[in-house]
This record gives structure tokens, sequence and C-alpha cells, in this order.
């Protein structure tokens, strides 16, 4: 019983979550950059008040329980996972145990989740009626995903569309956007690289969000700041112009206009700043307004297609571009001092990012090694 | 349907290929070179994918660099050897490249479809044999209305089937007016196809054989 689970554990629980590292950090992106706890309390309070509210929160798990068995089909139909067939031999009992336990593990974040709602929201308002349902639907997406699993088990040439409890095609519209494939390979081949830098960044944004009212600060400290975070995002500037020359070179070959191409760029960069733009608003500093730190949020996103573009002027290793990001850091601490306004900054960044593309974009080469 | 006025491709200022001038008129062309000749680079450098130097026309209206869009709309390529993000499915891909290239509606799927390539359509491309990753690359290249396809050594691994389906493509496609660049370094490949003219790749230029 437990090699069989931990065979499926290897082949379905393991595998789902490392190749879902790119949802779930745009789930966690949504749902707790934008929303602090307090604010997920409150919704879920109502959710305890509101049926419509809760709707909400079950269609968002069903949904994520039909991404769960998607991958699963999926799994089904490649050839060197066809050894899970072998699980119909496995007496029923046993067999529905080790489905509804890898279910289970799939649908964890929703447990989780359900789990934080009725401890800081149901049981303290005694909802009890709220806490069963949630507990019953959370049981029902378990054993509905087992039931549909055990389905296909039983029957390895069946299409997807034609089950016992899912009549609509499993064939979901949605498709990676472009956006994402960055950021999806990071977290697949590259997550050390990527957990570092946004732990160094962050922790830089961070510090001097808190280092800001321990004396007669102002703006330029967090400029610094934004400054010293996107330096810091070098090695994953270049891992981006690498992975676009070495797995995308067919972009090249699709007919997108240079500004489109340039927004493209821009939407991944953006992104990836996304978590130091949150802490910044997250950690104002009273004295500041929204919009400085709107300011030096596009700053700072200028900043990294700057920094992309210095690869687009001529092929430069790692150690090379970030020979090249020390001076132009010691440069933009110099511009900052002299009390620039950052809103101009960043529009010249921008600019600056964009004239270097236009002119060199489809000149550029990348020489591996 | 396609010239050439003094291409010149280096690495690091090292000459690859040059060629003067040339022109290559409309029909399936095979262009022929041992390994490591240049025939890759060449392909990559007509589809737009790697900077070059001189002028490469598309009959005689879109330039590469003065027109890239819609130069880029016209002209197609298959990779040798297919590399893709291994995360992406052939799905996510066809319909990335469907859609930049300005196919017809269900273009994609009748493709994968009659290439066999439906039953990993929602499969990982790293969980690709090879005979998938050539099939992937092959629908990718036949997306949108081409006037030029060029297909790098399309028949490596795979399977006979596929052969059929493929030239039956681009014999129907011929039909239409689009002109076909293949590659092999193989002399028996093409047994199969109206060949117009022969090209030969080697000693950094590319001439008629």
């Amino acid at each position: 019983m437990s090699s069989l689970f931990f065979l499926l554990n290897r082949c379905l629980v393991t595998e789902f979550y490392r190749q879902s590292a790119g949802f779930f950090m745009v789930v966690l992106l949504l749902a707790f950059g934008f929303f602090s706890s307090v604010e997920h309390i409150a919704l879920a309070q109502y959710a305890f008040r509101l049926p419509m509210v809760m709707g909400i929160y079950w269609l968002l798990w069903a949904l994520y329980g039909l991404k769960t068995l998607q991958f699963i089909g999926q799994t089904l139909r490649q050839p060197e996972y066809q050894i899970l067939f072998q699980l119909r031999l496995v007496p029923f009992v046993q067999r529905a145990g080790l489905l509804l336990g890898v279910q289970f593990l799939l649908l964890l974040p929703a447990v989780f989740y359900a789990i934080f709602m009725m401890v800081r929201a149901g049981i303290p308002l005694r909802a009890t009626g709220g806490l069963v349902l949630v507990l019953v639907f959370l049981l029902g997406l378990i054993i509905a995903g087992a039931v549909q699993t055990d389905y296909w088990l039983r029957h390895p040439n069946a299409r997807q569309g034609r089950q016992p409890l899912f009549r609509f095609k499993l064939n979901f519209r949605l498709t990676t956007p472009y956006v994402l494939f960055f950021v999806h390979y990071l977290l697949r081949h590259q997550p050390v690289a990527l957990g570092l830098t946004k732990l160094a960044s962050g922790l830089l944004v961070y510090g001097v969000c808190h280092l800001y009212p321990t004396d007669d600060y102002d703006g330029r400290l967090l400029a610094i700041g934004v400054l010293l975070s996107v330096a810091v995002h070098a090695a994953l500037t270049h891992l981006f112009y690498q992975f676009e020359w070495e797995q995308l070179l067919l972009l090249r070959n699709l007919p997108i206009p240079l500004f489109n191409r340039f927004g493209g760029y821009a939407l991944v960069l953006l992104l990836l700043w996304l978590p130091e733009c949150a802490l910044l608003l997250r950690y104002r500093p009273e004295k500041e307004s929204f919009w400085l730190i709107t300011q030096l949020c596009g700053f700072g996103g200028g900043l990294l297609m700057l920094m992309y573009t210095q690869l687009l002027l001529r092929p430069l290793s790692l150690e090379q571009l970030v020979g090249r990001v020390f001076w132009g850091f010691v440069l933009g601490v110099f511009i900052v001092m002299f009390r620039v306004d950052i809103g101009l900054l960043g529009v010249l960044a921008w600019g600056l990012a964009y004239l270097i593309f236009w002119r060199r974009f489809w000149r550029a080469e990348w020489v591996a090694g | 349907m396609l010239t050439l006025h003094q291409f010149r491709k280096s690495y690091n200022g090292i000459p690859a290929l040059h060629v003067g001038a040339l022109h290559l008129p409309a029909g399936i062309h095979w262009v022929r070179g041992a390994n490591g000749s240049g025939k890759t680079t060449f392909f990559r450098s007509v589809a737009g994918m790697l900077p070059c130097e001189g002028e490469i026309w598309l009959e005689d209206r879109w330039e590469v660099h003065r027109d890239p869009v819609a130069y880029r709309l016209r002209v197609n390529y298959a990779e040798a050897e297919p590399a893709y993000p291994d995360f992406l499915t052939a799905r996510n891909l066809v319909r990335f490249v469907a859609k930049a290239k300005q196919s017809p509606v269900r273009q994609g799927d009748e493709l994968a479809e009659s290439l066999g390539l439906t039953l990993f359509w929602q499969a990982p491309f790293g969980t690709y044999s090879s005979g998938m990753r050539k099939k992937t690359s092959l629908v990718l290249a036949l997306l949108g209305q081409p006037r030029l396809v060029m297909l790098d050594e399309p028949l490596n691994a795979l399977d006979v089937a596929a052969t059929q389906v493929l030239y039956q493509r681009i014999r129907a496609l011929r039909t239409q007016g689009v002109s076909f660049l293949l590659s092999s370094h193989q002399d028996f490949q093409f047994d199969q196809l109206p060949i117009d003219q022969h090209f030969v790749v080697e000693n950094q230029t590319l001439r008629p054989a």
C-alpha cells in the first residue's frame, strides 16, 4: 500500500505541484500580493454570512479541482505513465483509499484555505451551517476527483468528455499566455536563482522602507533602494535573454510589430517586478505619497527594461552585464542624489529602453557560453 | 520568389555564409549540404531569426529588414531539431503561433490531427519523442498563409504515415503557389516530391547544384 501511494505521490502529486509552479505563483501574487490577511478574514466573514460570496469560493475551488483532474487525465495519456493503469488490479477499497488520498493532497491548497476561513471566520461567527457546508463541499470535491480518476483507470481508452461525472470537455480553453512563459521556466528550472533574487530584492525594499522612519530621510532613499533592488535582477534578466534565444527562437520568425514585442518583454519584466511594487505599497513610509510609490514602481520597471536592452547592444556574459549594472548603479545614485524627479527618471528609463530596443532588436545576437 | 543581394552572415566576426546575388524561383527546392555546412544558418537568416547583412527579398515585395512584420507573415520555418520550452504543450505552441501568423480558424487543429499530433496535444513538450517534436515544428511551419515554407531536415524522426501526409500537404500547398525550401544531407529523401531545383551549401556559400 505504502509503495503504491509513494508511486502515485511521485507521479501525480509531486509532478502536479512542480508543473503548476507558475500557476501557484500567479495565484499567490494575486491573492496575497494585493490582499492582507485582515482582508482575507473580512472576505471569509462575508462568505459565512452571504451564500453568494461563499458560492464564489466554491466556484474557485471547483475550478481548481478541475485543474487537478485535467492534470491527472493528461498524465494518464502519456506513455511513460502507463504503469499507473496497473492500479485497476488493486482491490476496490484499497484503490479508493489511494485515490482519495491523492485527491486530498492535490486539493491541499483549497483545504488549507478552507481551514483558515473556518478557524478565523466560521468558528468565531458560530456559523455551524456554513462550516458543515464547507466541509461537505470539500469532501464532495475529493470524492468526485477520486471517482473520475478511478473511471479513467478502469477505461484506459475512454475519451475525455464522456465521463459519468463530467459530461463536458475537460479541455480548458485557457492556454499559458506568453507573459507567463519565462516565469514558468524560472519556477521549473531556475527556482534557486528566482528565489534568491526575489529574497534579496524584497529584503532591500523592505529594509529601506523600515530604515526610512529612523532618520530624516526622503524619497531618494527609496529610489536608491529601487536601484539596488533592480541591480539584483541582473541574473534573471540575463536568463530571460538566454531563454528566448535558446528555447523561443521562433519568436523572431513571428510577424509581431516591434512595439508589441517591446510591450511583451516589458510585461514579463513588470510581472517579475510586481512583488517589490507590492512591498513598496505595503510598507510605504507614512510621509510619502502613493504617487511617489507609483513613480518608484514605474522607475524600477523602466530600469529593468533598460538593463534588458543592454543585452541587445552586444552579446554580454552575465559577468559583463553585472559590470555594466554596477556602473549604471553608481551613475543612478549620483542622479538620484541630485534630486532629479523620480517620475522624470522613470520616463527617461522607459524612453531610452525603447530607443535601444527599436534600433537594436533585429540586430541582436546570442553567443552561447 | 526569393532574391538575395550581398547576403552575409558572420558569427563573432567570423564569416559563416556569403551569397553575392542569387534568385530562387517559385517552386520546391532542395538545399543540400554536409552537416555543419551552414544550411540551418541560411534558413534561420532567411526566416528572420538571425541578424544578417545584405538584402533578402520575398517575391520582390517584402524585404526582411525593411518589412519585418509583412515579411515574417509570409515566411515560415521548421527547425531541424526543434527546441521549445519543455512545459508548453503542442496546443499551447500552436495557438500562440497561429494567432501571430493570422491562421484561419481551426487550421492548427486540422494540421495537428492530420499529422497525428492530437494524442499529445495537451502533454508538455518535454515529454515528447523526437518524432512528436518534429511533428510539432512542422505544424507550426505550416500555419497561416505563407508564401515560403522552409523545412530543415523535415523527414528526420518522422514516421511513414506522417511523411506521406507531409508530402501531400507540400504538393497541395504548391498548387496554391506556396514555395518550399527543403534541406537534407541525404540524397534519397525527397524522391516523391516534384523538386524544381537543387542548391548546395558548401564553401560558405549557396549555389545552384
